[in-house]
């Protein structure tokens, strides 16, 4: 494992208002490692995963990225008003990438290719959570952060996407998946608990 | 930059293309409202052209099927603004993550609603020009694009700054009665009074009102017409702007380290 971790969070905090969500959050994240982040219901992942993408600003801290990101939000954030296809170009676009080959492939995997042509907003919320989860490893990110990723998938979807992550991994991918409960601690690296803002056991150990 | 404006304006485009209750309010609330008012206006009106001085006597038909114009394509282009707004917000947010230029993406958004204004103002013309010959074709659009361009500003505009989607749809339809409301003296015994030129409809309906009856044109109430459009456009592109801010770009990260002073 490098020295180097490509995803460092370093005393992390933040509030809402007198709110305190975040009391001061440290982690790190090596290549090639997959670590979990569990925590009840209001306990933060959702807000820390947010600092760590960049979507939001901390009230302190400090966030070190090494490589290109990937970001999964918890509900999908897409254009319900364009097709599958449609969702993919646009997103290739703000990728830099010039074709949508390695999400066709991504589709395939996670079996909703048959929904290529059809508009986000008359699909199932199973499938729009594959093509949410489908546009933020499209570009092959060195750093996966995902917020609840498999809600609402099937059982067959929930195990093609632990083979997908688990192959990602393998080839270096540093992975973050945050939910509020996890089934098979095996499956990562570390699983750390954020509870009262703060990270503290790895229940993996 | 070019090939993600080119990608926002296409797909704003089709966007607007799966908007089917916009368009069917365009295909059969329009007509529909224009057969209305066909069946039921009767005798003449006095309207003041404000640029020229004059004051024209029309049909009630004429007046109310031009106002009448102006009041829905706001109506629904203000909706239209207003839903981009509150439905694209948060994956606009998540593409300017990925790497998309926010410049290209309010450049590519705005280029597309403007085209759509400009089909709609000319589409709505043509539907007034069924019921009686409008003098001056381009006039009466270009006049019908001014306000429908300040509504869809508008609309983008309350998007952002209101909570929810239930108040941007009261705020429009208030704002759009009261304004293209005030300016028809068939309701309205403001109309010809001078309280009426600080409405956004004001110049539209003193353009739409000299292309469709008479053969005078003053150009440069297009142009300050616009000025609605921009000014609210301005404040809504602002807003846009700021709330698709995010504390860096993900897709173009190499190596990054963020520092929060707090």
């Amino acid at each position: 494992m490098n020295t180097q971790p490509s995803l460092a969070a370093t005393d992390v905090a933040r509030s809402f208002g007198r709110r305190v969500v975040l009391r001061g959050v440290t982690f790190q994240a090596h290549t090639g490692e997959m670590i979990g982040i569990v925590g009840e219901n209001g306990a933060g992942k959702t807000t820390l995963l947010r600092i760590v993408a960049g979507l939001l600003p901390a009230s302190r801290g400090h966030v070190e990225v090494r490589g290109r990101l990937g970001y999964c939000p918890q509900e999908p954030q897409v254009h319900t008003a364009l097709t599958v296809a449609q969702n993919l170009e646009w997103f290739a676009a703000a990728y830099g990438m010039a074709r949508t080959a390695p999400a066709d492939a991504l589709m395939e995997r996670l079996g909703f290719e048959r929904y290529r042509h059809v508009l986000v907003r008359d699909l199932s919320g199973g499938t729009r959570q594959k093509l949410n989860l489908t546009l933020a490893v499209m570009h092959a990110p060195a750093i996966l952060l995902l917020d609840e990723p498999y809600q609402g998938f099937d059982w067959e979807t929930y195990q093609r996407f632990w083979a997908l992550a688990e192959e990602s991994r393998r080839a270096g991918q540093t992975i973050v998946v945050i939910s509020h409960l996890f089934y098979e601690l095996a499956r990562f690296d570390r699983v750390l608990r954020l509870r009262d803002g703060v990270l503290t056991a790895d229940l993996s150990a | 930059m070019i090939s993600q404006f080119w990608a926002t304006f296409r797909l704003s485009l089709v966007e607007q293309k799966h908007n089917r209750f916009a368009i069917a309010l365009l295909l059969v609330y329009l007509p529909a409202w224009f057969a209305i008012i066909a069946a039921l206006s009767a005798g003449t009106i006095e309207f003041k052209l404000r640029a020229f001085g004059i004051t024209v006597i029309t049909s009630q038909l004429r007046l109310s099927l031009l106002t009448g114009m102006l009041n829905a394509t706001t109506l629904i282009m203000g909706f239209v603004g207003l839903s981009v707004m509150r439905q694209s917000e948060a994956v606009d947010q998540r593409l300017v993550l990925c790497g998309h230029s926010r410049g290209a993406l309010l450049l590519g958004r705005l280029v597309a609603l403007g085209l759509v204004s400009l089909a709609v103002a000319a589409y709505a013309t043509s539907m007034v020009s069924l019921f009686f010959p409008v003098r001056d074709f381009a006039e009466v659009a270009a006049g019908t694009f001014v306000a429908v361009a300040a509504y869809v500003a508008i609309g983008m505009l309350a998007g952002v700054v209101l909570p929810g989607d239930l108040e941007g749809f009261f705020f429009i339809i208030m704002l759009s009665l009261v304004d293209t409301f005030m300016q028809n003296p068939i309701g309205s015994a403001a109309a010809n009074h001078r309280v009426v030129e600080f409405f956004p409809s004001y110049l539209p309906m003193q353009m739409v009102v000299a292309g469709a009856l008479t053969s005078r044109a003053a150009w440069w109430q297009f142009w300050a017409g616009l000025g609605w459009a921009a000014g609210f456009g301005l404040l809504g592109l602002a807003a846009f702007w700021y709330r698709t801010r995010t504390a860096r770009t993900a897709g173009n990260a190499r190596v990054s380290a963020r520092t929060f002073a707090g």
